[in-house]
């Protein structure tokens, strides 16, 4: 076989067992009786063709010296694992039995027609589904199996011959078959009222003759066919109230989404919105459009932090200490510079359920703690969040806040420039006059100096006139301190 | 080209790929298996320092039954060595190109060999008969009946 040069080796391949000549591994090994050097039986015979010489040692060589390689070897090559020669097919085996799955089961290989006379080639893969002319059909009549192109005229002589029935015995002919088969009076039957429950069996004359008469399913026949009706449009409107159900099945599990988004989002506030829902005469959107709630209302959320009143106001109360707490609570971070506290307080059930709450008590924390430090009198003027309040309420209640605060800012800036200005003059003032001083100092130590030169003798002019006077002060007492330092 | 001889040079390349070429030897041009170009020179102290030859191998379907068609490029300034045993055409005159190929010998093997021919060579001389032989000459080495006289230069 001419490709069984052409294998494609799934492994590496151990470099002994290859080839000198084609570098492949050796395909039908044989072996030199001279020199004991293996070859393909192939390449080895070419070679001999070219020259009577081992192309490994130049010994010579003849076709008679060579013997099939040690079984060893052989198995060796033959097991090594292969790729299916056929492109197209991915079947890997060992190199041996690669030949069988070509001749017998590779999909990817032409082969004839298998039905006889057919002189068509396809592919094995495809041969299992062609049809042509020659294929064989099975006749309706006689169940003898024909090539397709001469079942029409076997029909024609089959269907006049006559055939006997088995059941009942009488004689027709073949093309009859089948509507004899429908009226054959011997042929086993069901009674026809068997889908309501009737389990009478036999023969189609006996149930004509004598079941249907005393059957009580027959009887109740009328009524089935009233009952079956009915079934019919109960099971009609079932499928669509199920389809009904399945669709509002999704819509609330979306809905179940996009609600828990919703919660993560609003933190605490959504809890309240849960609370307003808790009292049955108020509805969820009564609790979220309006931020001013009736009056009735207001004093009973407004105590969320009494325990007794709302069972969930005590998760918060954690979060949202009342006055006295967070300024005792300041009082003890102030003193001890330690902040557990808020920190146990996350770790409040609560935080499963809303894992915002986290950042958000963190943020609460980080504004409202600084501002308070600062001054006692702002954090009592400031009140805590008041989460039973609506999430617009609160809202709106903080941006007034903010308003106010940038409003007294201004002021508070305004008041310091003002400050700022009058404490300028004031300074500037203060430094003329000092000026003034130190002028009048100089102009004392200047006929002070003079006058000291003129006593001592030593008249330096230039010294006094052209420098300033520290400058010629501090020249001066730097070279009297090398001076001593020379002398020492 | 018979698939076998594709297959060989294909594996051999794959090994020049994967391993690379003996030094001094480098290969310029393999697009198919029918002709490759190697440069080859010479290291260490020769003759031949600092110059670069290039060697051509053709190939039939033969091959490696049948022995490749070597010899050195001549054309665009190329220079075929001056050797006793290369001719002024690049036609080469050495045994293992004719009588004494193997087929267990490859494209790389005969490099190294010719790379030591020039390596040993004693005196730069053209061969006697230079002038007689390139009249004469076949386009294919192979066509040469050369008489391997003197195999120790
Ligand atoms: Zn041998
Ligand atoms: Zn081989
Ligand atoms: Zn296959
Ligand atoms: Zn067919
Ligand atoms: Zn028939
Ligand atoms: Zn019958
Ligand atoms: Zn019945």
């Amino acid at each position: 076989m001419p490709s069984m040069a052409n294998f494609n080796y799934v492994d590496g391949v151990n470099p002994n067992l290859l080839c000198c000549i084609c570098r492949m591994p050796f395909n039908d090994p044989f072996t030199t009786q001279t020199c004991g050097h293996t070859f393909c039986r192939d390449c080895i015979l070419q070679s001999l063709d070219h020259v009577y010489q081992c192309p490994i040692d130049r010994q010579a060589l003849t076709a008679d010296d060579l013997k099939p390689a040690d079984s060893i070897i052989r198995s060796l090559v033959d097991e090594l694992v292969v790729e299916c020669t056929n492109q197209t097919c991915s079947h890997i085996c060992q190199r041996q039995l690669l030949e069988q799955h070509l001749q017998s089961s590779c999909p990817y290989v032409e082969v004839p027609c298998p039905s006889r006379g057919c002189d068509q080639i396809m592919l094995r893969g495809e041969a299992v589904n062609h049809r042509c002319e020659y294929s064989l059909v099975t006749c309706d009549a006689c169940d003898t199996e024909v090539e397709a192109a001469q079942l029409e005229d076997h029909r024609i002589q089959c269907y006049q011959q006559l055939t006997t029935c088995d059941l009942c015995g009488l004689q027709f002919q073949r093309s009859a078959k089948s509507s004899h088969q429908n009226s054959c009076p011997e042929s086993p039957m069901q009674c026809p009222q068997q889908v309501n429950g009737c389990s009478w069996k036999g023969k189609r004359v006996a149930l004509h003759s004598e079941h249907i008469s005393s059957c009580p399913y027959q009887a109740l026949s009328g009524f089935f066919s009233i009952f079956h009706e009915r079934t019919q449009v109960l099971q009609d409107e079932n499928t669509v109230l199920k389809r009904r159900v399945e669709s509002l099945q999704t819509q609330i599990r979306t809905i179940e989404i996009q609600l828990q988004s919703a919660s993560l989002a609003l933190g605490p506030w959504f809890r309240n919105s849960n609370l307003g829902l808790s009292s049955p005469e108020t509805s969820i959107s009564d609790t979220l459009r309006s931020p001013d709630l009736p009056s009735h209302q207001r004093p009973r959320l407004q105590t969320v932090s009494s325990p007794r009143s709302v069972p969930e106001g005590d998760a918060f109360a954690a979060y949202f200490p009342p006055q006295e707490e967070i300024q005792s609570y300041e009082r003890q971070q102030l003193s001890a510079m330690e902040r557990p506290a808020p920190d146990r307080h996350l770790e409040h059930p609560v935080r499963s359920i809303h894992r915002n709450s986290w950042s958000l008590g963190q943020g609460w924390d980080a504004l409202h703690t600084p501002a308070s430090r600062t001054s006692k009198q702002v954090a009592s003027a400031v009140a805590p969040l008041d989460f039973s309040c609506t999430l617009e309420g609160t809202l709106e209640g903080l941006r007034e806040s903010i308003v106010a605060l940038s409003t007294s800012m201004e002021t508070l800036g305004r008041r310091n420039d003002i400050a700022l200005t009058n404490e300028t003059l004031r300074l500037n003032e203060e430094l003329m006059s000092l000026k003034a001083n130190i002028h009048g100092l100089r102009m004392q130590m200047h006929a002070m100096m003079m006058d000291n030169a003129q006593l001592t003798g030593r008249t330096d002019p230039l010294l006094f006139e052209n420098s300033f006077p520290t400058v010629s002060t501090h020249r001066y007492h730097y070279m009297s301190n090398t001076q001593s330092a020379t002398k020492l | 080209m018979s698939s076998i001889s594709a297959r060989r040079l294909a594996k051999e390349l794959a090994e020049i790929h994967s391993e690379g070429c003996p030094v001094g030897i480098n290969l310029v041009k393999a697009d198919d298996f029918t002709c490759w170009w190697f440069t080859i020179e010479v290291m260490g102290e020769s003759l031949y320092q600092d110059e670069k030859f290039t060697l051509q191998f053709r190939f039939d379907s033969g091959y490696p039954i049948s022995s490749p068609a070597v010899q050195f490029v001549v054309t665009d300034g190329k220079q075929a060595p001056i050797h006793p045993h290369v001719y002024s055409n690049g036609h080469i005159c050495a045994s293992i190109l004719g009588n004494e190929w193997s087929p267990v010998l490859s494209v790389v093997a005969v490099c190294v060999t010719l790379q030591s021919m020039l390596a040993s060579c004693k005196e730069k001389q053209r061969p006697v008969d230079n002038d007689r032989y390139i009249r004469h000459a076949p386009d294919n080495p192979k066509k040469t009946q050369f008489h391997y006289d003197d195999d120790t230069v």
